[in-house]
């Protein structure tokens, strides 16, 4: 079982970036059409409408019909305008990491409960014993049947990459498959290459 | 660019939320029957009966609006280099990536390790990298194909999904 399609790129690396384009791209064409429609009643280019007032009676007239339900209707809408823009605001300021997914599953014994933190800090210590590696960073989430790995492993600039891929696969997820009783665990690895040419000490 | 949007995306929520809770501050007020609370609203009232659409205030408006969603457009619109490249897959569970920031300087600090060659910059963009950087030398004849040989050696040791063709340009600094 795989959770990410051939050559996709984890979807953590995109957001809120997607959501940043939709709502920039929205916003700034709305803003262009309400700036071109404002220039083009000042220029009198739709109608002779440039030397009226801004606020003409019939805006004033229609207004004072709908005072019922306009000012109410009028103050939902800045809520709500209010709520999406701090929501936007939020994505913004939040880092990419959330935290790690505990995996329950229930058996004939009784129910097994793994702490996902404390999975995922062993996996990376596994991998930081490995040559080359300068760091490793771990999350889980999913579930106990198809968890996902999210590994961050910072490498010196002269590291073998294939070669450590091929060892983290088949040693260090091995292990993490056989420690939590499943072969559907999909990985997402991210390799930095980083400056310092030797292992950190301790 | 990422960096970018994300800062323009920040700054205009802020304004958003802002400019729609003051609204919002203001319409309760005044249901309360309570004079303005933070905006000037019965001053922009009575601007908005007395002023024509032909006043300046209006046009420095209208091209204030376009201006600025001009600019949401361009950096929504903006292309982005990847943040990540992807590897060679050898095990369908495994998605394995490398960071392109941190491979163009890794790629750049092999380039500088030729002798002659001075502050070289990588940039991988599209199907292509691309390589520039300064040379002291008279004679530059070799120099560049030593590093795209460097760099393909390189790119070749590293399994990336997609090999990207190698650009070098060399400029000679002044003497």
């Amino acid at each position: 079982m795989n959770a990410t399609a051939p050559n996709a790129v984890p979807e953590d690396e995109r957001d809120p970036d997607r959501l940043n384009r939709v709502v920039l791209l929205t916003l700034g064409l709305a803003l262009v059409v309400v700036g071109i429609v404002l220039l083009a009643r000042s220029y009198g280019w739709i109608g002779d409408t440039s030397s009226a007032p801004i606020l003409g009676d019939r805006w004033r007239t229609d207004v004072l019909k709908a005072d019922d339900w306009f000012w109410p209707a009028a103050a939902m809408a800045c809520t709500m305008l209010a709520l999406l823009a701090l929501r936007w605001l939020r994505a913004q300021l939040q880092t990419r990491r959330a935290g790690n997914a505990d995996l329950a599953r229930d058996g004939i014994l009784g129910a097994t409960h793994v702490s996902g933190s404390g999975v995922a800090a062993a996996f990376a210590e596994d991998i930081e014993d490995y040559d080359d590696v300068e760091r490793a960073v771990a999350r889980i989430s999913g579930d106990a049947e198809h968890p996902v790995i999210d590994l961050r492993v910072d490498v010196g600039r002269g590291a073998d990459l294939p070669s450590l891929q091929t060892r983290i696969e088949h040693e260090a997820l091995q292990r993490l498959c056989f420690a939590l009783e499943t072969d559907a665990v999909a990985m997402n690895l991210r390799f930095r290459l980083k400056d310092a040419p030797g292992k950190r000490v301790a | 660019m990422r960096a970018v949007s994300r800062v323009v995306a920040a700054v205009t929520a802020l304004v958003l939320a802002a400019a729609a809770i003051a609204v919002l501050a203001e319409i309760v007020v005044t249901a309360a029957g309570h004079q303005q609370a933070v905006l000037h609203w019965h001053r922009w009232h009575d601007d908005a009966l007395t002023h024509a659409w032909s006043s300046p205030a209006v046009r420095q408006i209208g091209f204030g609006l376009v201006a600025a969603g001009l600019l949401m457009v361009v950096v929504s619109l903006a292309g982005r280099r990847p943040v990540v490249l992807p590897l060679r897959r050898n095990d369908g569970r495994v998605t394995p990536v490398v960071h392109r920031r941190s491979l163009e300087q890794t790629l750049a600090a092999d380039a500088g390790r030729i002798d002659g060659v001075a502050k070289p910059k990588a940039r991988i963009a599209g199907s292509r990298l691309r390589v520039r950087a300064s040379t002291a030398r008279h004679d530059t004849t070799g120099l560049a194909p030593a590093v795209q040989s460097r760099l393909e050696d390189r790119i070749a040791g590293i399994h990336l999904d997609h090999r990207p063709a190698i650009e070098v340009k060399l400029h000679r600094s002044g003497a």
